[in-house]
């Protein structure tokens, strides 16, 4: 591959009630040195304010963290959502601790990337910085 | 006062009329406030006390000799699911039960509460977090505490709980985890400190008011983290500060808590300090009946995505709790990398602990008492009372305007803090004994003597890895261990 900046944009943040904040922020260190532009939200973060920031910054993905456990409730119609701001082919990332007690991963991903989520992917495990940003390059570039 | 004042919040008592005017605010944030009865809560309390408080059961087992008590986080979001969970860790022999409360409650969004206890009930799981204390009220509380026989802590990390735990102390915890500090570093972004401050001022007279009329009442300070390891010195530092925020409002007893990191020797050493710091500091501000007691935190980073590794980090915790002397330790479960733990995950746990505990017995913390804790104890008081005095200096006496002017200016800072108002500039690593360093120490006033013994550790560390230490290594610590 020949050596370019990605040029792309990117909203992270930690969604709703959740204030977990270390592993997002590791996450924008990694996409910044990886080329990224990012758009960084923080904690605690309305769903609503992630459309927001993609519209506003013109984004190409959101990645949405949630280690509470909740994301069930606070994530549902996401992908909808998107479509209602216009955001029509924004790729859509969720990671974190994605329900309350354990399920299997396979049974998550189904979930959150179902219609009524509408994720492109779903990381529900460790999963390393060089997986997401490779995973993250090639969705984008296959848009 | 309507609402706190960044200008005018003290470090002083609120007055019953500043009190009383709060609280009818305090208990309308939510219909099931107005059942809340300070005299009632109380009364139920003296019913079971010797059974049933925690202070009492604490001294007991100090007298006894069988400390560390321990403790098992716990919340689920039915009555029934959050009865069963508790009845099954109080078969498995835990010390002290736990109301956690879920963080849809946490933030007052009580229409997701609604909305998720309703799925809870008709799918049979907890889809919530924790226990939604202020959606069940008083009285379903009071009866699910009847109903079980162990002094029982509510707990959560959140910028406003003064509904939470009015509702928490009336139907029987005798317990609570928080204090302004924790609160701005690891559960806020937007919150500013002095509203935290203001929120817990109330927090802390209402617990006060419990003790006054008979209730022992106990408070865990919390050193200042947003999940990431902190040395020792910055830990006690910020222990002590809330310590003197909560001593003033009159609490009688409060535990200091910092967490266990992976270095048995660095925690004995920060407890020593503690005791040292919190009697002579407690005495300059004029509080000489306060008791400190010492608890820990298991490990508070990622840990390990498998149950083995769990179990083996969860019980090094517990090693580290007795062998540095802890009083009272809140354990985690070996399924903590993994999700939420199930109920059977917390009774595994408890009973795992136990009998670490059990083995350990009267081996701590005299066994340890040597010249490196020794060397330790000396550089984390330095560090620690360096901290603390700035801050006090920054307040013109004053230990509430103190904080607020240190955070603006870095004096208290925290690596990868959750709130906009704490820097961010810390960074910590650790050596080549898993002790926590400071990397770079940001705007904190570490003496330069102190800052060498941590760079020589760290040199220590780089040599034997042979490694250059970096963002990337520094990183690497927020794993458990490798």
């Amino acid at each position: 591959m020949t050596e370019q900046t990605t040029e792309y944009k990117v909203v992270t943040g930690v969604v709703g009630d959740d204030s977990h904040v270390v592993g997002i922020r590791l996450i924008e260190q990694a996409l910044e040195d990886a080329g990224f532009e990012v758009v960084s939200l923080g904690v605690q973060t309305p769903p609503k304010e992630f459309f927001e920031a993609a519209l506003e910054t013109d984004a190409d993905a959101i990645l949405v963290s949630s280690m509470s456990g909740h994301a069930k409730a606070l994530c549902k119609g996401f992908r909808a959502k998107t479509r209602e701001y216009g955001l029509d082919d924004i790729v859509l990332y969720l990671g974190g601790t994605l329900s309350v007690g354990e399920l299997p991963e396979s049974e998550l991903r189904e979930l959150y990337t179902g219609q009524s989520y509408g994720f492109d992917r779903v990381y529900a495990k460790d999963t390393s910085m060089e997986t997401l940003i490779k995973d993250l390059k090639r969705d984008l570039a296959e848009r | 006062m309507a609402t706190a004042d960044r200008k005018s919040l003290r470090n002083s008592r609120l007055t019953v009329k500043e009190f009383e005017e709060q609280r009818s605010r305090v208990t309308s944030q939510h219909p099931n406030g107005a059942n809340v009865v300070l005299e009632e809560g109380i009364e139920f309390h003296k019913t079971h006390m010797s059974d049933r408080n925690v202070v009492k059961a604490l001294q007991r087992a100090k007298k006894d000799g069988v400390t560390p008590m321990n403790q098992v986080y716990l919340g689920r979001a039915t009555q029934k699911q959050h009865y069963e969970a508790l009845e099954a860790i109080q078969e498995a022999d835990v010390d002290i039960l736990t109301t956690s409360i879920d963080s849809f409650t946490r933030t007052h969004d009580w229409e997701k509460v609604e909305e998720e206890l309703k799925t809870s009930r008709e799918t049979g799981r907890s889809e919530l977090n924790g226990y939604p204390i202020v959606h069940h009220g008083v009285g379903d509380t009071r009866e699910l505490v009847a109903k079980l026989g162990k002094p029982i802590q509510v707990r959560a990390t959140a910028p406003d709980l003064r509904l939470a735990t009015e509702i928490g102390f009336a139907s029987g915890h005798s317990a609570f985890c928080n204090n302004p500090l924790w609160s701005l570093a690891n559960y806020t972004k937007e919150v500013p400190l002095h509203e935290i401050i203001h929120n817990y001022q109330y927090i802390f007279r209402l617990m006060a008011y419990y003790e006054e009329h008979g209730v022992p009442m106990i408070q865990d300070i919390t050193s200042i983290h947003a999940g990431y390891p902190v040395p020792p010195s910055l830990e006690v530092a910020t222990i002590i500060l809330d310590v003197l925020i909560a001593a003033e409002q009159g609490m009688k007893h409060l535990t200091m808590v910092p967490r266990a990191q992976g270095n048995i020797g660095q925690l004995a050493a920060a407890y020593r300090v503690l005791d040292e710091l919190s009697d002579e500091y407690l005495a300059q501000f004029g509080h000489d009946d306060v008791t400190t007691y010492r608890k820990t935190m298991h490990w508070m980073g990622v840990w390990p995505e498998n149950e083995p590794q769990g179990y083996a980090l969860m019980n090094l915790n517990t090693v580290e709790s007795v062998l540095a002397g802890a009083d009272w330790e809140i354990i985690k479960t070996p399924v903590e990398g993994v999700g939420l733990p199930y109920k059977e995950d917390s009774v595994n746990a408890v009973r795992s602990t136990n009998m670490v505990r059990r083995i350990l017995k009267g081996q701590g913390p005299n066994i340890l008492d040597d010249e490196l804790i020794a060397t330790e104890t000396d550089v984390i008081e330095q560090g620690a009372r360096a901290i603390v005095d700035k801050v006090i200096e920054l307040g013109d006496g004053d230990v509430v305007q103190g904080e607020l002017n240190a955070v603006e200016s870095g004096v208290i800072d925290v690596p990868f803090p959750s709130s906009k108002e704490l820097q961010g500039n810390v960074l910590t690593a650790r050596d080549a004994q898993n002790a926590i360093r400071y990397f770079e120490p940001g705007a904190l006033p570490i003496p330069s003597t102190v800052m060498e013994y941590h760079e020589a550790k760290l040199d220590d560390r780089s040599e034997q890895e042979g490694i250059e230490l970096n963002y990337d290594t520094i990183v690497d610590d927020i794993r458990a261990f490798k």
